[in-house]
């Protein structure tokens, strides 16, 4: 009886866990829906009479190529040396801050990265800035 | 050493070279690559000494300028840009009437992250055990796609549906049913915004966004509870609810709280989906569902208004709720990883609570 109840509950808390993950795909698909148009890749924002996304798009595709080129060769370098070359000991210890540099909120890296580049080296809001906060 | 090394380096055909990689005789190519991907495995340590230290200098200033005040005042105000007289405090000046109190965001950051924990880590413990105990083998794969779609989802997709579709929802039908519970703690009374933006709407889209966290470590520990345990414990007789509750649960208890620490880490940074939902406001919530504001959402909401103080001190001021924010994160996050290593390593206690 009470094993019952017990995978009742754990049934309902995988369906908790499934039903959002449906809905927000869907939803943000049905609100998107009737502005999906070809235009919408290639026409920029500034478009007057058919507006569409190709400048955020672009930009999305430079910074990410941009993370990729920066970070890439680091993280794998990095790897590298943990799995071939480090001490045990040295190599935990690295492994952990790595992790933990992963748990610093976004948001203070951010401000870290600007405040530095931007104040600080007056580079200016640039694709580079925002790239070396996120790698 | 040395003599191992040079009687290996004399010979040069193909198994001695293996023989050589082995011993750790390295070639010139090979020290190279180890000091280059050496110094990249470092830059994670120097990343975070760097933001560590840019934060605490940042800060200063604003440590000076507030005292206690800052965890003592619930009022955050960046002054009066506009009026020439500066208020000083401790021989540090902003502009008139500056207060950079941070007791709101501390408890705004407080509530929603323990909110999200409390629902999250039962949801996703529940889930789990469904899914690789309960649900056939043929079924787990498929569903576990799920939790993997929902680990994938942008944090300002989450903050839109949240805002747009949760939100409403919520509040023409969940929360008129939930304020009844204010009958018993006040604090579930209403009144909430008529499009749920709140405190309450914001913890349940971080419930969502940590779930996937704890989930996937805790179905990790789950793969491995021995099999032998468990299956002595069936032979015994004991029923699958049973064996779970005796063998599986005391087997990766330890392994949902390291987990939980490190899902109440991102809860604690979360900041582009908590600044849609959340209706920034700068009190305390009046209620679950109020309006306020955390840590996080506040230095995204306010550090372009910052940039406008002439005395530099509001940027500072920022600078101090990050560097608050950041202490903290980093303390649960470690206490975390220091868990995950302690119990991810070779020794697993096996079988622990039979």
């Amino acid at each position: 009886m009470r094993g019952g109840i017990f995978w009742v509950l754990c049934g309902l808390a995988l369906l908790i866990i499934i039903a959002p993950a449906v809905a927000v795909v869907v939803s943000v698909l049905v609100k998107a829906a009737p502005a999906l148009r070809w235009s919408l890749l290639t026409n920029t924002t500034q478009d007057v009479q058919n507006p569409g996304l190709q400048n955020a798009i672009l930009g999305t595709l430079a910074f990410a190529i941009g993370v990729l080129v920066i970070a890439g060769p680091v993280g794998i370098l990095g790897g590298v040396y943990l799995a071939e070359f480090a001490p045990r000991r040295l190599g935990g210890t690295l492994r952990f801050f790595s992790e933990v540099l992963a748990g610093v909120p976004s948001i203070v890296v951010g401000f870290v990265i600007y405040v530095a580049l931007v104040i600080g080296l007056k580079w200016g809001y640039s694709i580079m800035s925002g790239v070396v906060a996120l790698s | 050493m040395i003599l191992v090394r040079r009687r290996a380096g004399g010979m040069t055909t193909g198994p001695a070279r293996v023989e050589r990689a082995a011993r750790g005789d390295l070639t010139i190519g090979d020290r190279v690559l180890q000091w280059v991907s050496g110094i990249a495995a470092t830059v994670p340590l120097a990343g975070l000494g760097l933001i560590l230290s840019i934060m605490i200098v940042w800060a200063i200033p604003a440590i000076i300028y507030s005292g206690t005040t800052f965890f003592t005042s619930d009022k955050f105000f960046i002054g009066n840009l506009y009026s020439t007289v500066l208020t000083t405090h401790n021989g540090i000046s902003a502009p008139h009437g500056a207060v950079y109190g941070a007791l709101t965001f501390i408890i705004g950051t407080f509530f929603t992250s323990v909110i999200a924990l409390i629902l999250a880590v039962p949801i996703s413990v529940g889930g789990v055990l469904m899914l690789s105990e309960w649900i056939p083998r043929r079924l787990e794969g498929p569903l576990s796609t799920f939790l993997e779609l929902l680990a994938g989802i942008p944090s300002v997709v989450f903050g839109f549906w949240g805002l747009t579709v949760l939100g409403p929802l919520l509040s023409q039908h969940f929360y008129p049913v939930l304020s009844h519970l204010g009958a018993i703690i006040p604090f579930f009374k209403g009144p909430w915004a008529y499009n749920g933006q709140g405190m309450l709407t914001a913890s349940l889209v971080l419930t969502l966004m940590i779930i996937p966290i704890i989930a996937s470590t805790t179905r990790e520990l789950v793969k491995r509870v021995p099999v032998l345990a468990r299956e002595g414990a069936l032979a015994l007789g004991m029923s699958r609810y049973e064996m779970v509750r005796v063998v599986t649960i005391p087997y990766v208890r330890t392994g949902i709280i390291a987990s939980a620490l490190l899902g109440w880490g991102r809860a604690l940074g979360e900041t582009i989906a908590v600044l849609l939902i959340i209706g920034v406001a700068f009190n305390p919530p009046a209620n679950i569902y109020g309006t306020t504001s955390t840590l996080a959402s506040v230095i995204a909401n306010q550090l372009d208004e910052a940039l406008s103080d002439f005395t530099g001190m509001a940027v500072r001021a920022i600078a101090e709720l990050g560097l608050l924010l950041l202490i903290i994160s980093l303390l649960t996050n470690l206490a975390g990883r220091l868990i995950v290593r302690r119990i991810s390593g070779e020794a697993l206690p096996v079988g622990r609570g039979i």
